[in-house]
């Protein structure tokens, strides 16, 4: 098929080509000509740094590829590289991300702009390959951006755009991009990929601040032993990460008038005259827009809300989307245990201050490990939210999505594994 | 048009199943992952039709086609009214490669059968997914003309549009204290693995020529060969992954190497 697809669109401003989430992020580090890149393999996204040692090896990309001996030594060489003034790219999935954790801090701190793509994957245990978002919501504090994917298109832009804000001197912050593994990392669409001279426009050279030289020492991440400067110095970051959701929008026009591909920090999906919309992040909201369409078709008035930008929280977008809405049903491809999903509460505290907020927010636990959505759960979360809507109730925990053929499944695995 | 392919794998070995799937639109795809009830089902070994962990049939609908690639007749035919197909794909692929390589094969199969790709990009394509995989020009030659006679030797069946999973109910799920912890009480069940499927060749084990001296007993990666009470070597043909280790180390070439014997 690739051929079939791999025409030049008149004019010659891009390339079409079906690429997977890990091509496609490999294409975004060589067109962002990134000077450095530190590695460590892991299930899913060992791809992304073989693409990219291989090119590097073979001369068609001019950086220098160091494979650490673990993620923590990775992100420390990244964040370090970055100080130099170097432009660095990195990637890692899951546990390797939670072993290199206590570096995302540091670097965030250091103001360090680098772009780390998370391939996200269950954290064990139990152990698993498929996705969910553990991974990079834990790192959902440190101070990194978080841009979330959903297609290879998506995953490309988003590292563009990533670099982008990130480097800009009112953010200087460290961003992630997650793609899903599976699902998006070795799934191949159909990707337009920019020529380098348009990058190349978009993205300009990094002009560090005050870099690390031989020549001129600076010392980055000062001990601050006094309490009111360690706090004013997070506070820094805190707006610094708040002014990116400007710069972002910025940038986003910027990419729009080059590559004519517009985003916002969140997208809406047939929510103009929607009564419930359903939330979602990163490749799974490609499924659930697939269920929005065939609710709809049953004549229910859905739509869906997919947030792009995770950090900063895009509080005012969502708000505009949500505001006046019947029923919200968030679904939280994560769990904090003890508590429900991690963004369920963030979208409803952006709302609670409203007149015309929700009637209902329905926290929803779905797609844990990879889990597969049917439309069955969709409509089902969907009829839960309405039928709390007319009775005036709210939820009284989170609901899992879990259907009788997977139960039936998990009961008879249970079996095998305790010998019965 | 628009495509999208996709494929699971993780902890597999050379040899070892592995599944994927593509999708074909006139529109924007959004669907991803798992394809549960597919339009065409493409097996490239008799023997994992009916394996329990990968079950190639399950959510197959009326009017979907079946290939099987396979030497022999197929006979047990899935109860839904799903055509079947088949070939001796593996038989083309050792004709012009000489090995059991059958990605550009099915490949070029499954693009026949959609009836919607031309032998030009499906040779383009070969092309040049190997040799960004690093094959010399001489392998990817072979692959090329593998490819052409396996599109040329089945029919266009046109493309069938699939629809979701079949519904099922949502349901509660219970707290089932001690019981609901990943603990495998059941410790030695990899047994139940039935790794046979992987093999491709197998080992047949000539007695008038064997003179029990144990040698394939104890080169068997897998441990799948047992002596009997006269030193004579059993093969477990339900783990035999076919790798053909006892036959090269036979010091009598009494273990000759065959295609799916009987009992494969």
């Amino acid at each position: 098929m690739s051929k079939e697809g791999d025409k030049r669109r008149e004019g010659g401003s891009m390339v079409l080509k079906m690429l997977t989430g890990s091509q496609a992020v490999a294409w975004a580090a060589r067109l962002a000509r990134v000077d450095y890149v530190p590695a460590y393999p892991i299930t899913p996204q060992t791809e992304i740094i073989e693409i990219l040692s291989d090119w590097i090896r073979k001369g068609e990309m001019d950086a220098r590829f160091v494979q650490m001996e673990s993620e923590h030594s990775l992100l420390t060489a990244a964040g370090t590289a970055a100080a130099t003034g170097a432009r660095v790219f990195t990637a890692t999935s899951s546990q390797g991300l939670l072993y290199g954790f206590e570096m995302l801090y540091c670097i965030a701190g250091w103001r360090a702009p680098l772009v780390l793509v998370n391939v996200a994957r269950a954290l064990a245990a139990p152990i698993t390959l498929e996705p969910d978002h553990n991974d990079v919501l834990a790192a959902r504090d440190s101070g990194f951006l978080q841009f979330h994917a959903e297609n290879a298109q998506e995953a490309l832009d988003f590292v563009l755009l990533a670099y982008r804000v990130a480097e800009d001197h009112r953010v200087l912050l460290p961003a992630i991009v997650n793609i899903d593994g599976f699902h998006l990392s070795f799934t191949r669409e159909r990707v337009e990929l920019p020529e380098q001279s348009a990058v190349d426009e978009f993205l300009p050279e990094y002009v560090p601040v005050h870099p690390i030289k031989a020549s001129e020492p600076v010392a980055k991440g000062i001990p601050v032993l006094i309490p009111p400067l360690y706090s004013f110095f997070k506070y820094q970051m805190h707006m610094a990460s708040r002014n990116a959701l400007g710069v972002f929008r910025e940038a986003a026009r910027a990419f729009e008038r080059m590559f004519s591909r517009a985003y916002g920090p969140v997208e809406e999906y047939m929510l103009d005259d929607a009564d419930t919309v359903i939330v979602m992040s990163n490749s799974f909201a490609s499924i659930g827009k697939q269920a929005v369409k065939a609710l709809r078709d049953e004549g229910n008035k859905v739509g869906l809300l997919k947030i792009r930008l995770f950090r900063p929280f895009p509080t005012d977008e969502i708000v505009r989307a949500l505001r006046g809405k019947r029923c919200v049903v968030v679904i939280d491809q994560n769990i904090s245990v003890g508590r429900g999903g991690i963004i369920c509460p963030e979208v409803a505290e952006a709302l609670y201050h409203l007149e015309d907020r929700p009637k209902v927010i329905l926290p929803v636990i779905a797609g844990l490990g990879g889990k597969a959505i049917s439309l069955e759960e969709f409509r089902h979360s969907v009829r839960v939210a309405e039928r709390l809507a007319s009775l005036r109730a709210g939820p009284d925990r989170p609901l899992l999505l879990f259907r009788e053929d997977e139960e039936m499944l998990v009961e008879s695995l249970l079996k095998t594994a305790s010998g019965g | 048009m628009f495509a999208q392919d996709f494929a699971i794998y993780g902890a597999e070995r050379r040899g070892a199943p592995v599944t994927a799937f593509v999708r074909l639109s006139d529109s924007p795809i959004l669907e991803r992952g798992y394809i549960f009830n597919p339009g065409y089902v493409l097996v490239t070994e008799p023997s994992l039709l009916f394996d329990p962990t990968v079950k190639p049939l399950e959510g197959m609908e009326e009017g979907s086609v079946l290939f099987v690639n396979s030497s022999k007749e197929v006979r047990i035919i899935p109860s839904r009214r799903v055509r079947l197909l088949q070939r001796d794909i593996t038989g083309l692929a050792l004709k012009h490669i000489g090995r059991d390589v059958l990605s550009a094969a099915m490949g070029a199969v499954a693009c026949k059968l959609s009836g919607l790709i031309s032998i030009r990009s499906v040779i383009e394509s070969v092309e040049e997914e190997l040799a960004e995989l690093g094959l010399e020009q001489d392998a990817i030659e072979k692959n090329v003309q593998l490819a052409k006679e396996c599109y040329f030797t089945v029919e266009s069946t046109g493309l069938r549009s699939t629809s979701h999973m079949p519904p099922h109910r949502v349901v509660d799920v219970q707290y089932l204290g001690e019981k609901g912890v990943p603990d495998l009480l059941s410790t030695g069940n990899s047994i139940l693995r039935k790794t046979g499927s992987w093999r491709v060749f197998t080992p047949i084990v000539r007695n008038e020529l064997c003179t029990a001296c144990g040698i394939c007993y104890t080169s068997c990666p897998e441990g799948c060969i047992s002596l009997d009470e006269r030193g004579y070597p059993a093969i477990d043909y339900d783990h035999c992954k076919g790798c053909m280790v006892c036959a090269t180390e036979c010091p009598r070439k009494a273990i000759s190497v065959e295609r799916e014997a009987p009992w494969s």
